[in-house]
C-alpha cells in the first residue's frame, strides 16, 4: 500500500482554466501531468463530504476533498433532461462517446456528482460533473483538490493482462470497503481499509463464499453492497455475481478468513442489483435496489434482523426476504439517495438519459 | 460555409493554420496605440500537424492591442468568457439547449484562444461564436455582430480493420460448466459491452437465452484488446435459483455456434472487419481440481535456452497461465524468460532469457491458477463446505532438475 497527500495535479489537464481563466497569463503552457485518476468508476461520499473514488486502471482508491467546489452551486439537485447529452457537449463530444459510471449525492450540499469516462478505448479519460439545485452543470476542477490515496493489494503489473475492476465501494465506521471483479481469476475478495489512509494499514481482505443447499460452496464475488446497521451491529448487505442477496456481520470479517454470507434473498436468472440505498419512511426503514433487468425493488429491512437464512431451495425469487416491485421507476441506470424524501436517478433509454428526483416509494 | 442567423454573421473557416492576414493586421494595429480602429475579426482553428500531442485550439484574431489588454485585466468569470467566446458541439445555428464545450481561455500577444478540456474529435463540427459587444472596451469601428463559424478537424479516414484474432478456450470441446471466455482482438476496442454483440446459437439455430453475466464491469485488459466474457455464474453453479430455473447455458453432448457481430466497435468507432463464427461441442462438467502431480515436465539440458515444457492433462485457463506459473531458483529468485502456450492451453513452454545453468529449480503455481471452469489446485470450484475450512497456501511448487549437456532433466 502507498499513501500520499498531495495536490491532485492535472487530473483533468486544462480544467482549471475553464473555471478560472487566467486573462493575463503567458501563452498557454500545459501543466505537467502529476498524480492522476487514470479512470473513474464508483464514487461515494462520507458524511463529512469526503469523496471516495475508485480508479480501476490505477487499482487505487482516492479520498478527495472537494473544498469549495462542493459548495459552489445552489443547494440540492434539480432535474436535468438529456443529462448524458449535456455532459457530452461540455466534454466536446456526443453521448455515444461518454460512459456515466456513477452518481453520488454530497451529504451537505445535496448537489449530485456524476463520474464520467470520456472517449473510447484506452484513450478514454475521466471527468466529474456537479449538478446543483438550479440544474447548473459544472465540471469539477480536480487538479485544485487535495486527496489521499491507497493502492489496492495485488495491483496488476504493467506486463500482464489482468484488470481488477472496482464494482462498488462504501465508507462506514471509519473503513472504506471495496468490491471488485478480476478479468482472470474468479476472485471473491472483499477488501477494507481504515480511513484516514496510513502506511501502516494494508487493509483486510476476506475471501467470500456462497454455500448452497447441498453444502456445496463456491467463490462468490460481490458486485454491489451497502453497509447497514441491525440492532446496533454493523452489517454489509451484498449481492453476489451469482445473484443471491446476503448479509455479513462486519465484526466477523477477520483478516485472512473465509467468509460465507448468510443468504436472505435470491433473484431469478438474468438479473443483478446495481445500486442500493436505504431510507426511512413512515417510521420504517427500507432498502431500495435498482436492478439490471427487473426494475426497482423495495425491501423492508425490519425482517433482516430476524429473517432466518435461506437453508432450503427456493423455487421463486419471492422465497427470501419480502419485497415489492416499484413499477413507477423504470430504466434506472444510476441511483442514490437525494434527501429524506427523494431519490435521485439517471434513467431512460439511450441515447437520452435524464437526471430526475423521485419521491421515495 | 456561410450562414446567417439574426445578427450573427458567419464566416467560412475549417482552416488549419493562422491566417496570414490576421498577422498582418495585428502588426499594423500594434503601432497604433489605444486609438487604433478595429479591423475585421477572424476565427480560426489552430492545429499543428507536426505536434499532434498538442491539442488544437480556436483563435480569435483581429482584436486590437487595447481590446486584448482589456481582456487581460478584466478578470472575467466562466460565464462571461463563455458568453463572449462560445464553442458548442455540432453545427446547429442556435445551440442554446446544450452547454458550451469546457476549456481554457487565454489571451496571447496577438489573439484570444480557447483550448478544449478534451481534444476536439476529428471529423466533428464545432460551432464557434464570438460576441464583440461583450468585450470589456469598445474601440472605434468594432463590429457588433456576433461572428460565428463552424470548425472541424479533418476526420481520420479509417476503414474497418479490427478482427477477432482468437477465442479461448481454443479446444473444440468445452465443459458444460465453462465459466469464462477470452475474446482477443487485433486492435484496441471501444466502450461497447460484449453482451450486445456476442451470442450463442444452439443446434437448431436458436439463440441461447441470457448465457452471460448481465453486468457491465470492466472486463478488458489494460490495452483493451482482450475481453473476458463470463458465463452467468448463477446459471453455471449448481442449485442456485437461476440454475434451477433455466439450467446451465450449455448442455453436454450438444453442439453450438459462438457468433460475434461486426457491430462491436473498435476504439476508432469502426465496426469489426468481419464477424466471428465458431462451432464448438460441449462435454460433461469438469468438477475436478487441478492436480499438479499429474503434470509432465520436460526439462531441457544445461547450457541451452531450450524451453521447459510442462504438459497438463486438461486445458488450464488461458489468461492465468501467462502469469500464475513461473520458474524460480531454489533460493526463490525468479528466472527471467518468456512463456508460450500450445495445444489449446494444455502445454506451457518457458524459454529462459539466458542459458539454463545446471541444478534444481521450482515450477511455481500461484493459488489463483484455475482451469476454464474455475477449479484450482487441490480445490474444485464447487467444493463441499466441510472440505473448505483451511486457507490454501499462496503458491504450490514442483521441483525439477536441469542436467548437464547430453542428459535431459526431469522431475527429481
Amino acid at each position: 500500500m502507498r499513501t500520499s497527500l498531495v495536490k491532485l495535479s492535472a487530473v483533468l489537464v486544462f480544467v482549471a482554466l475553464t473555471a478560472y481563466a487566467p486573462a493575463a497569463a503567458p501563452p498557454m503552457a500545459l501543466p505537467a501531468v502529476g498524480p492522476s485518476l487514470a479512470s473513474l468508476g464508483p464514487v461515494v461520499f462520507a458524511a463529512d463530504g469526503t469523496m471516495f473514488a475508485g480508479d480501476t486502471q490505477a487499482a487505487t482508491i482516492f479520498a478527495i476533498d472537494l473544498g469549495a467546489q462542493a459548495n459552489g452551486g445552489a443547494p440540492g439537485t434539480a432535474d436535468v433532461a438529456n443529462i448524458n447529452q449535456k455532459i457530452a457537449a461540455m466534454l466536446g463530444t456526443d453521448a455515444g462517446q461518454i460512459a456515466i459510471t456513477d452518481l453520488a449525492v454530497h451529504p451537505r450540499t445535496r448537489n449530485s456528482f456524476i463520474s464520467v469516462m470520456r472517449g473510447q478505448g484506452p484513450a478514454a479519460r475521466p471527468a466529474i460533473v456537479r449538478v446543483d439545485g438550479a440544474g447548473q452543470l459544472t465540471l469539477v476542477a480536480t487538479e485544485r483538490l487535495t486527496y489521499t490515496s491507497v493502492a489496492l493489494p495485488n495491483a496488476p503489473e504493467a506486463a500482464n493482462q489482468r484488470n481488477n475492476s472496482i464494482t462498488d465501494l462504501a465508507f462506514a465506521n471509519g473503513r472504506v470497503y471495496v468490491a471488485g471483479l478480476s478479468n482472470e481469476e474468479f476472485a471473491s475478495k472483499l477488501w477494507s481499509v481504515g480511513y484516514p489512509f496510513t502506511t501502516a494499514d494494508n487493509g483486510t481482505s476476506v475471501e467470500i463464499y456462497h454455500g448452497n443447499h447441498r453444502r456445496l460452496e463456491t467463490r462468490a464475488p460481490i458486485y454491489a453492497f451497502i453497509p447497514y446497521t441491525i440492532n446496533n451491529q454493523q452489517y454489509i448487505i451484498a449481492s453476489y455475481t451469482c445473484t443471491p442477496l446476503v448479509k455479513f456481520p462486519v465484526s466477523q470479517l477477520a483478516p485472512g478468513a473465509k467468509f460465507r454470507g448468510e443468504t436472505i434473498g435470491e433473484f431469478g436468472a438474468g438479473n443483478r442489483p446495481l445500486d442500493m440505498i436505504r431510507y426511512q419512511k413512515g417510521g420504517k426503514e427500507f432498502l431500495l435496489m435498482s436492478n439490471t433487468s427487473r426494475g426497482i425493488m423495495k425491501v423492508p429491512t425490519d425482517t433482516f434482523a430476524t429473517a432466518a437464512p435461506i437453508t432450503s431451495p427456493v423455487e421463486t425469487e419471492t422465497g427470501g426476504v419480502p419485497y415489492e416491485k416499484v413499477t413507477s421507476m423504470t430504466g434506472v441506470v444510476q441511483l442514490d439517495l437525494l434527501d429524506a424524501t427523494r431519490s435521485i436517478v439517471i434513467s431512460g433509454t439511450p441515447p437520452a438519459l435524464n437526471l430526475t428526483s423521485v419521491a421515495l416509494p | 460555409m456561410q450562414q446567417r442567423n439574426g445578427r450573427a454573421r458567419s464566416r467560412s473557416s475549417g482552416l488549419l493554420f493562422p491566417r496570414l492576414l490576421a498577422a498582418a493586421l495585428l502588426g499594423f494595429f500594434a503601432g497604433c496605440g489605444n486609438s487604433a480602429p478595429a479591423g475585421p475579426l477572424q476565427i480560426t482553428l489552430q492545429q499543428n500537424p507536426a505536434n499532434r500531442s498538442r491539442p488544437a485550439l480556436v483563435e480569435v484574431g483581429g482584436l486590437t492591442p487595447r481590446e486584448l489588454s482589456s481582456l487581460r485585466g478584466a478578470q472575467l468569470g466562466t460565464d462571461q468568457w463563455q458568453a463572449l467566446f462560445r464553442i458548442t458541439v455540432g453545427d446547429n445555428a442556435s445551440p442554446t439547449s446544450i452547454p458550451p464545450v469546457q476549456g481554457g481561455y487565454q489571451v496571447t500577444e496577438s489573439a484570444l484562444t480557447f483550448t478544449p478540456l478534451f481534444p476536439f474529435d476529428p471529423g466533428r463540427a464545432y460551432r464557434v461564436a464570438f460576441d464583440p459587444a461583450r468585450l470589456p472596451v469598445h474601440v472605434p469601428d468594432r463590429q457588433t455582430d456576433v461572428v460565428t463559424t463552424v470548425v472541424r478537424i479533418p476526420a481520420v479516414a479509417t476503414e474497418p480493420s479490427t478482427v477477432v484474432t482468437a477465442v479461448h478456450p481454443a479446444a473444440d470441446t468445452w465443459p458444460e460448466n465453462l465459466l469464462r471466455l477470452y475474446i482477443e482482438f487485433s486492435a484496441p476496442m471501444g466502450n461497447g459491452s460484449a453482451r450486445d454483440f456476442v451470442r450463442i446459437l444452439d443446434q437448431s439455430g436458436r439463440e441461447v437465452a441470457i448465457p452471460f453475466l448481465p453486468i457491465d464491469a470492466d472486463f478488458w485488459n489494460p490495452d483493451r484488446t482482450r475481453f473476458t466474457l463470463f458465463f452467468d455464474p448463477g446459471r453455471v453453479k449448481e442449485d442456485i435459483l437461476p440454475n434451477r430455473e433455466i439450467g446451465r447455458p450449455l448442455g453436454a453432448g450438444r453442439t453450438y455456434v459462438l457468433e460475434i457481430s461486426t457491430d462491436w466497435r473498435d476504439a476508432q468507432s469502426q465496426p469489426l472487419k468481419a464477424a466471428y463464427r465458431r462451432e464448438f461441442r460441449v462435454g460433461p462438467a469438469d468438477k475436478n481440481p487441478i492436480v499438479m502431480s499429474s503434470w509432465r515436465l520436460g526439462a531441457p539440458e544445461a547450457d541451452t535456452r531450450d524451453p521447459l515444457v510442462v504438459t497438463f492433462p486438461k486445458p488450464l485457463d488461458h489468461g492465468l497461465l501467462a502469469r500464475a506459473l513461473s520458474v524460480e531458483t531454489k533460493d526463490r529468485r525468479v528466472v527471467d524468460g518468456t512463456i508460450t502456450l500450445e495445444a489449446a492451453d494444455t502445454r506451457w513452454l518457458f524459454t529462459p532469457a539466458g542459458p539454463w545453468p545446471g541444478g534444481e529449480f521450482d515450477l511455481v503455481a500461484l493459488e489463483v491458477l484455475e482451469d476454464p471452469v474455475g477449479n484450482r489446485i487441490m480445490h474444485p470450484f464447487e467444493v463441499q463446505a466441510e472440505a473448505n475450512k483451511d486457507q490454501p497456501p499462496d503458491q504450490f511448487r514442483l521441483t525439477f532438475r536441469i542436467a548437464g549437456p547430453g542428459r535431459r532433466g526431469a522431475q527429481p
